[in-house]
Parts: structure tokens; C-alpha cells; sequence
């Protein structure tokens, strides 16, 4: 197999540039001093210090010399020794990183504690001592320049090594029998080049800097040899007289060290086959305007007031490269008080993002259209305070992750009376009291010794009780839980739903309980809506799940085993995967999978039609059956 | 067929060791299926490591066929590699992103000490035939397969070596749940068509029960209870195998209570006695005469034939409710 080499060359930013620069100065180096030797140390005295003329482009030195002609000449010693001492300080530094991966454990530490001491000294200063213990001259010079980048390779070298053998592939391969040289090469060698390929081309930049620093310095490259450090040093001291003579070898050694920089990108992304192939333009998606998608935001009627939720037509859209794409759309259902809805779905499906739309928390870019009213207020209609406001009081998040919630540098205790605080102005000690109390409510035994405490103190089960409670604080209309149990154990997975019941029955408190795990949500939830593909395809109370009408839910149903799973018939498989997010098909979502797919399935997007009253679908081929059986 | 007999494993040195695994015997016959299930801490995932000898046995024997396996460095032998394979929990990070599906598996064939190019291609695609994807699968990277395509690449990589025994550990818990049900039907046909013996490690109990010949259960470092699939859910003879069950949200039945309270202890410093008694819904806590649960460890004694509980009270662990058993198949949603 071919990888598109050149093309993906090609696509790495600033590629062509560097591959012609990198050219050029290569060809200068070779070239220049072969032809122009001559031309750069003819001495002009009577015409020392000139600016730029026809003669003399770039004008000439002290000493009456041309300064263009120095400086292409000067290229080859420049680059050259800035070439040799990355050569060196790569193969020290990958001598002493990789060298520190293959010593013993005990060994190992003692040898990063050195590399991390040598960072500690800045590289100029490093190779200002070794160059001046060597002696003044290109040779001490390119050794102290080479040994001073060499500890930031190694630095690099190691902690990529061991961050990349710490990968399951690795353990994996050994596992396997891998050999250790070959686990070396193929695993963690081919796993870091490119990043290792553009800190070595960093360190050819950052080397020709640092020798031009040296010999501007006086302790690199000496006349009559020239460099560009030289040069500068030549230069500077004419500086007001003829300004060009410093301002060439410096734009000189900006200009190449850049050049490399480039070519250090595009190496690394030719060596990196996760880039090879790159999604392309072909996503279903059209191109939307902007302004249509926010026109078509239907306002909404003011019915319902018993609804604490009510979402109309919500849509979230995403910009990318292939147009506006929807990652959620058309989403339209009630929360009544005191119901626990539960939204089930796959990964992508688009559940977690519903969610956030309700609290208003969709990342810049994506935006949303649509009508969100938490207790009968219309969030679009509101100023981002009064937004904050109703949000802070009347709704509540619970997280998959309880500690993205919780700030690990506070104690409990300020965390959870903060909000009840902040949108009731109630008083500290209240506002202690009814966290305890909320907190002993949440089965958390000991809760006034608990609020002195951090969270990493915590179990995760604790951690999302105290979660919990302090989304409780504020006494909410609704509680978002987020995939609330995926992180935690079955046993306490039951616990945490005591509580959610408890909650419930105790304050009335609606809740949408969002979760991928389909017998959860049907035991713990009054009604169930079904997502994929950024839809919603059904929406049913829990006793009627196990009637599931939409072929994609009576999949999930088979496909899950449960304890009640006959173990001599197979699984029912669902063929293929769920769509991309930039590819969803045409028509519906499901029909790539569905085995009852038909034409119009293919082409246009099902409604999601009422049923009896208390349950929808959105599949065609179910509701023309539901349809004509009636009929 | 691999035996386990009185295994233990340490992390860390002096005053942090912790024993992850404290004294656990298995067996895994040939062909079969042996479901390992506990909860996260429990000590399961370190079984799986130490016996692919990633992890070094403190004590006890790992026997492979009789042949004792129990060093660190007879099992990092090749022999040995060819004997016993793992699949690992997540397909994202388990695969060389920088190696093609091709080189990954030929690479596993070569181990085997398969010579030659042509064969190796044979070998390669048989193996690739086995796990459902095409020969065009080859010349790919990783990233280009969706996450139930990968575990089935990871799953051939362990099949290329031509393992007896395969340890799966929590393999289908990364995915999403319509993926899950193929690989789970794909181990089922690869162990009839090759008949490699399955360790499959899930916390997840309806897996295990659907895979599983037989099922032990681990808590804290210590196996529980081990009997066959059926008998273990029908008749639990330790409280948390009870518990645990009942825990698992069932669809079609109505929810329970939380069968347990508290969590699990912090494995450096478990429980006296039965490391379960804190938590026990038949323990002190619930029965204060009951001290003994407090003072002595329960020692694994057979209940009935070939099933084993390591409970004081295992005789008055209380039934599950049998749940109906359904048949569930696509084809009656089109009926």
C-alpha cells in the first residue's frame, strides 16, 4: 500500500515553502563559497561603510567589503555548524532519553533527574562554558551548542518514550511476544518520530541562533572565517552609519531558522499516518444559511403550564468544512412536574447535547434554534442574566463525571451552599443548615463531617451524591441527569436511582435522566424518548418498551443481553455502526441498518407521528402498518 | 486448559503494597468459557495481566496444560505466548495506530513461527475471515475502522498467534451497545470454530451470564462464589452474587431498591473476616449475632456439586426471582 505521500506532504502547512527555502539555503551553502569566495573578502577600502547601491546591493562593511556577497558566503558555515551540533545534540540526546527508557527501574530516575538539572541552566549560558573551556573557534563553539540542545532532546526523547510505553498497544504487543529492539523500533519509535522530527529541526533553528550568538559574542567562528554572528558583530558596531550590515545576517538567521521550523512540520506530518486520510468534502449536508436556519425558529404557543420543560423544534447546529451540520435537529418534547423522563441513545446520537442545549451550554461555534421554556418562560426571550437566574434556581445538572462539577481546590462545604447563596441570597449558616439537611437525603451518612472535606476525599459514589445535593440547593423545577451512573458501579448505580426516586417523590422534582443504557431508563422512568442520529425516532411510556414500535429500539431490545437473555439463541446484531456526525444518510438516519428499510426510507426524513395518544414513532415503514391495522 | 491455584499479586513496595489479588484458584477446561465478574477495585483486570505476565504472582502456581507457568519469565516465553493471548478493554488504544492491520496481524503470525510469505497471507486471511472482515482490511490503519471494527481486529491479532486460551478483558465495555451484541456473537462462533477456551472478565453480568460456561465472582482481591452459569443465577450462594444481580436494572421488571449500602473498602486495608460483612444485607450489621462474619474469613466450601461460595451463611442466601425467559429476535418487529 501506497500512502498518499506527496499529496499529504503537500497539505502540511507551509510545506512548499519549505521544501523551496530549505532549497535554496542548502544550494547557497554548497554553491556560494565555491563561486564567491573571492568577491566576499576583496577589500574596498575607499568605499567602507556604504549603503546600498547598484554596486554594492546590500553596501558594504568596515572594511569596504560587499555584504551581500558575505552573507551567501557566510551561509555554509552558518548552517553547517548549526547542522552539526543538532546532529550532535540529537545523538546525545537520544543516547541519554532512550537510554534512560531501556535502564533498570531503579536506575531510571537518577538519569532524568540529571536531564531535568541541565534543563535547569539556560542553553546559551551552557554552551557559553563549554565553548569557553574548549577555546574560542567554530569547534568549541558547535560542541557547546550541540551539547546544550542535547538535553532538551533528551528530555523530550524520554518522557515520549514513557508516555508511549505506558499505551496498552504496548502492553499489547508484549503480550504478543514482540522482541524488545523490535517493541523499540516499530512501537515506540514509530509513535513518537514525528514529534521527535520537529524538535530536531527546532534544534537546527534554534542552533544557528545560538551560534550566531556565540560568535557574536566572539567566542564562535573567528576571522577570517565568516558566519552570520560574525557579521552581526561587524555590523553592529557600524549600526547607525550603515544599518543594513546588521539588519542582513539578522534577517538572514531569522528567515532560515523559520525555514527549518516549516520543514520540521512537514516532515512530522508525513511521518504520521493518522493525517493520511483526511474527511473529505463528500458529508450529505448542504450548505445552510445562517440566517434561514434562525428564521425558521418557530415561536412557540404558551399552553401547558403543568410542563416544567418544554422544547420545541430544537436544532443544534455545528459549522465545519462541510457546511452547517445538525447534531441535533428538530427535537421536540415536554417534561411535566414530577415525571422522570428518560432520553436513551448511542454515542453520537446526540443525547448529551439535547442536554446542554436546555442549559444553554453549547461550545462556541455550534448554536441552537428552536424554543427551550423552563416553567413557562421562553429562554430566547430573556437577557443572558435573567437566562442565569432562571437556570441557577430552577434547574439542576448532574454530570457523568461528578468531579468536572466539583472544584477539587474547595471544600465542600463552600461549594454547596454557594448557588443557594448566590440566586437566593439566603444566609450562610441557612444555607449550611439545608445542605446538611440535603445531604443526610442523599443517604450520606456523617454529613456534617463531610462538608470539611475535599472531593478527592470522596468515593466517585459520594462524589455523585454530593453532586446531587447540591444541585437539590435551590429546591429545582428540574434535575438534568447526565449518564449519572456510567462511571460507578452496579451496586451503587441502584443506590444513586434510590435517591434519584426519593428526590422525585419527596419534592415533586422532574427529572430527564439521560443514559445509553436502555434497561436503566425503562426501569426508572416514566416515559423513555429514543434518540439517534440526532433525532428523536420514538417516544413511549416505560410499560409499552418491551412494544417498542421503531425497528432500530426493537433492536437495542434485542441486542442488549439481560438476565432473562436465553443463552442458546444469538443476539440480535445491528449491521453497521452509528453514522458519523458529517455523514449521516439521507432520509432516515437508521435505514443503512434497518432491515425494513424501503425507498421512501432513503430519500425523506420520517415525522414522528402520535400514537394512541400517549406514545410517538418516527419510521415509515411502522406507522403505515399502524395506519392500515386501524383503518 | 489453564489452572489458577491460590494466586496472589502485589502492586507497590513496603508500607503502600496493596494485595489486589489474595489466594484466587480458576480453572478454565478447554473449549469453554469462563466468565470472571466483580466490580471496579475488585481485582479482576489484574488476574487478566498477571497471567498474560505483565504482572509478576507473589505465590501460588499458574499451570497451562499441567506445565507449570508460574515465573514471571516462563510466561513472558515465547512458548508460552503462543498458549495464552489477550484482547484488551479498549479498541482505540490497544492497536499501533502507526501499523496496518496487515503488518499487526502478520506480525502475530510470525510469532507463531509460521514460515514464509505466502502462507503467512493464508494464515492472515483465514483470521481476518474468522472475526467477519474483509482481506481488504489489510492495508489500512486502525483510525480508519469504526470501534466494533478494531475490537475485531484485536481479536484477530490474539487468534493469528493460534492461542488456547484467549483472556478478554472487559472487551465489549468501550462500546456502544448495538456494537457489543456482534462481538459477542463473534466469540461465541470464534470458540466454535477454533475451540480456544475464553477467560472473559466484564463487570457486567448479563454479558458474563450470556457467554459464560461457568461464572466466579471476585470481591476484594478474593473469589466469592464459582458455579455454572445457570446455577449461579437461579441459586446464589453468597450475598453479593445475590446483590449483585439484583442490582442490574432488567427491562420488564419493576425496579428494586438498592440491594446493598456502602462501597467498596479501600483494598489496602479490607475488612476483617469476610471482606463483605460491612456491606452484607445478611451480615452484623443486619444480624449483630452473626460476629462470626467479623472474626473469621469464610473458607470456599462446595454447596452443592461444583459450586462454590465462601460465605458463612450460604445456605440461607435467599433465591432470585426466576425472570421469564424470552426469545428476542429482529425478525418478529417485521412480523
Amino acid at each position: 500500500m501506497a500512502p498518499p505521500i506527496l499529496h499529504n506532504f503537500r497539505r502540511a502547512p507551509g510545506a512548499t515553502i519549505a521544501v523551496v527555502s530549505v532549497g535554496i539555503v542548502v544550494a547557497v551553502m554548497i554553491i556560494a563559497p565555491l563561486l564567491l569566495t573571492k568577491n566576499a573578502t576583496e577589500l574596498h577600502v575607499f568605499r567602507a561603510n556604504q549603503g546600498p547601491s547598484s554596486h554594492d546591493w546590500l553596501g558594504t562593511d568596515s572594511l569596504g567589503r560587499d555584504i551581500l556577497y558575505r552573507l551567501v558566503v557566510a551561509t555554509r558555515l552558518s548552517v553547517g555548524l548549526a547542522f552539526i551540533a543538532a546532529g550532535l545534540s540529537a545523538a546525545i540526546g537520544f543516547a541519554l532519553g532512550g537510554g534512560a527508557i531501556l535502564l533498570p527501574r531503579q536506575l531510571r530516575p537518577v538519569v532524568l533527574r540529571f536531564i531535568d538539572m541541565m534543563l535547569a541552566f539556560p542553553a546559551l549560558l551552557v554552551a557559553i562554558f563549554v565553548g569557553a573551556i574548549i577555546g574560542p573557534g567554530s569547534k568549541g563553539a558547535t560542541l557547546g551548542v550541540g551539547i546544550a540542545g542535547s538535553f532538551y532532546i533528551a528530555r523530550v526523547a524520554s518522557t515520549l518514550a514513557i508516555s508511549v510505553s505506558n499505551r496498552e498497544y504496548v502492553a499489547a504487543a508484549r503480550v504478543l511476544g514482540v522482541r524488545r529492539v523490535a517493541l523499540l523500533v516499530r512501537y515506540i519509535l514509530a509513535n513518537t518520530a514525528d514529534a521527535l522530527v520537529i524538535v530536531v529541526t527546532a534544534t537546527i533553528s534554534s542552533s544557528i541562533v545560538f551560534l550566531s550568538a556565540l560568535s557574536f559574542l566572539g567566542l564562535g567562528v573567528q576571522s577570517p572565517q565568516i558566519d552570520w554572528g560574525e557579521m552581526l558583530t561587524q555590523g553592529v558596531q557600524q549600526f547607525y552609519i550603515t544599518p543594513v550590515a546588521a539588519l542582513a545576517p539578522a534577517v538572514a538567521i531569522a528567515l532560515t531558522a523559520l525555514s527549518f521550523g516549516f520543514a520540521g512540520e512537514a516532515l512530522a506530518r508525513l511521518l504520521n499516518p493518522l493525517l493520511w486520510t483526511t474527511t473529505d468534502g463528500s458529508g450529505r449536508h448542504s450548505k445552510k444559511d445562517l440566517a434561514e436556519i434562525l428564521a425558521s425558529s418557530v415561536a412557540s404557543r404558551g399552553d401547558g403550564d403543568e410542563a416544567v420543560l418544554q422544547v420545541e423544534n430544537l436544532s443544534v447546529h455545528v459549522p465545519s468544512n462541510v457546511g452547517v451540520v445538525d447534531i441535533v435537529s428538530q427535537v421536540s418534547f415536554n417534561v411535566a412536574r414530577g415525571e422522570i423522563v428518560g432520553i436513551v441513545g448511542e454515542s453520537g446520537s446526540g443525547k448529551t447535547t439535547i442536554a446542554n442545549a436546555i442549559t444553554q451550554l453549547i461550545p462556541y461555534p455550534a448554536f441552537m434554534s428552536g424554543t427551550v421554556r423552563v416553567c413557562g418562560s421562553d429562554l430566547s426571550k430573556l437577557t443572558p442574566k435573567q437566562t442565569d437566574r432562571l437556570l441557577g434556581t430552577s434547574v439542576a445538572t448532574v454530570f457523568q463525571d461528578p468531579m468536572s462539577s466539583l472544584n477539587p481546590a474547595l471544600r465542600l462545604n463552600i461549594q454547596l451552599t454557594e448557588s443557594a447563596e448566590v440566586h437566593r441570597r439566603v444566609s450562610r449558616s441557612d444555607a449550611r443548615q439545608s445542605a446538611v439537611r440535603l445531604l443526610q437525603e442523599v443517604n450520606i451518612p456523617a454529613a456534617e463531617h463531610l462538608m470539611r472535606r475535599y472531593p478527592h476525599e470522596l468515593s466517585g459514589g459520594m462524589r455523585q451524591r454530593v453532586t446531587i445535593a447540591m444541585g437539590l440547593m435551590n429546591q429545582p423545577a428540574l434535575l438534568i441527569a447526565d449518564e449519572p451512573t456510567t462511571a460507578l458501579d452496579v451496586t451503587i448505580q441502584a443506590q444513586i436511582m434510590d435517591v434519584f426516586q426519593e428526590i422525585n417523590e419527596t419534592h415533586s422534582t422532574a427529572i430527564v435522566m439521560i443514559s445509553h443504557n436502555l434497561a436503566l431508563i425503562g426501569q426508572n422512568c416514566h416515559r423513555i424518548l429514543i434518540t439517534y442520529a440526532g433525532r428523536i425516532v420514538e417516544e413511549l411510556p416505560n410499560d409499552r418498551l418491551s412494544e417498542a414500535y421503531h425497528p432500530y429500539t426493537r433492536a437495542l431490545l434485542g441486542a442488549v443481553p439481560d438476565m432473562s437473555q436465553r443463552l442458546d439463541a444469538p443476539l440480535t446484531q445491528i449491521p453497521g455502526a452509528s453514522p458519523d456526525v458529517h455523514a449521516r444518510p439521507a432520509g432516515c438516519a437508521f435505514h443503512p441498518r434497518c432491515s425494513l428499510a424501503e425507498d421512501v426510507c432513503r430519500t425523506d426524513v420520517p415525522p414522528l407521528v402520535d400514537r394512541e395518544g400517549v406514545r410517538k414513532v418516527a419510521c415509515w415503514v411502522a406507522n403505515r402498518k399502524l395506519s392500515t391495522s386501524r383503518s | 486448559m489453564i489452572e489458577l491455584d491460590d494466586v496472589v499479586v502485589r502492586y507497590g513496595a513496603g508500607a503502600n503494597t496493596v494485595t489486589a489479588v489474595d489466594g484466587i484458584s480458576l480453572r478454565l477446561d478447554a473449549g469453554k468459557t469462563l466468565g470472571l465478574v466483580g466490580e471496579s477495585g475488585c481485582g479482576k483486570s489484574t488476574v487478566a495481566r498477571a497471567i498474560v505476565g505483565l504482572l509478576p504472582i507473589a505465590s501460588g502456581r499458574l499451570l497451562v496444560d499441567d506445565e507449570d507457568y508460574s515465573t514471571l519469565r516462563s510466561r513472558n516465553s515465547p512458548a508460552y505466548r503462543r498458549r495464552v493471548q489477550m484482547v484488551f478493554q479498549d479498541p482505540y488504544s490497544s492497536l499501533n495506530p502507526r501499523m496496518t492491520v496487515g503488518r499487526a496481524i502478520g506480525e502475530a503470525i510470525t510469532l507463531r513461527g509460521v514460515r514464509g510469505r505466502a502462507e503467512r497471507r493464508r494464515v492472515a486471511q483465514s483470521t481476518l475471515e474468522l472475526v467477519e472482515l474483509s482481506e481488504s482490511a489489510m492495508s489500512r490503519y486502525p483510525h480508519q475502522f469504526s470501534g466494533g471494527q478494531r475490537q475485531r481486529i484485536a481479536i484477530a491479532r490474539a487468534l493469528a498467534v493460534g492461542p488456547q486460551v484467549i483472556i478478554a478483558d472487559e472487551i465489549t465495555s468501550a462500546l456502544d451497545v448495538s456494537i457489543q451484541a456482534t462481538i459477542l456473537n463473534l466469540l461465541r462462533s470464534v470458540q466454535r470454530e477454533t475451540g480456544v477456551s475464553i477467560l472473559f472478565i466484564s463487570h457486567d453480568l448479563s454479558v458474563i451470564r450470556y457467554l459464560s460456561d461457568t461464572i466466579a465472582v471476585m470481591y476484594l482481591g478474593e473469589i466469592v462464589e464459582r458455579a455454572a452459569a445457570e446455577d449461579l443465577f437461579e441459586r446464589p450462594r453468597h450475598p453479593y452474587s445475590n446483590a449483585l444481580t439484583r442490582s442490574i436494572p432488567q427491562l420488564g421488571h419493576d425496579r428494586q431498591p438498592a440491594p446493598v449500602s456502602g462501597e467498596l473498602p479501600d483494598p489496602r486495608n479490607p475488612p476483617s473476616g469476610c471482606r463483605f460483612h460491612i456491606r452484607c444485607f445478611m451480615g452484623p450489621t443486619q444480624f449483630p449475632e452473626r460476629t462470626i462474619c467479623r472474626e473469621e474469613s469464610p473458607q470456599s466450601i462446595p454447596a452443592e456439586q461444583s459450586h462454590f461460595a465462601a460465605c458463612h451463611f450460604a445456605g440461607l442466601v435467599p433465591p432470585i426471582e426466576p425472570a421469564e425467559t424470552h426469545d428476542r429476535d429482529m425478525s418478529r418487529a417485521s412480523s
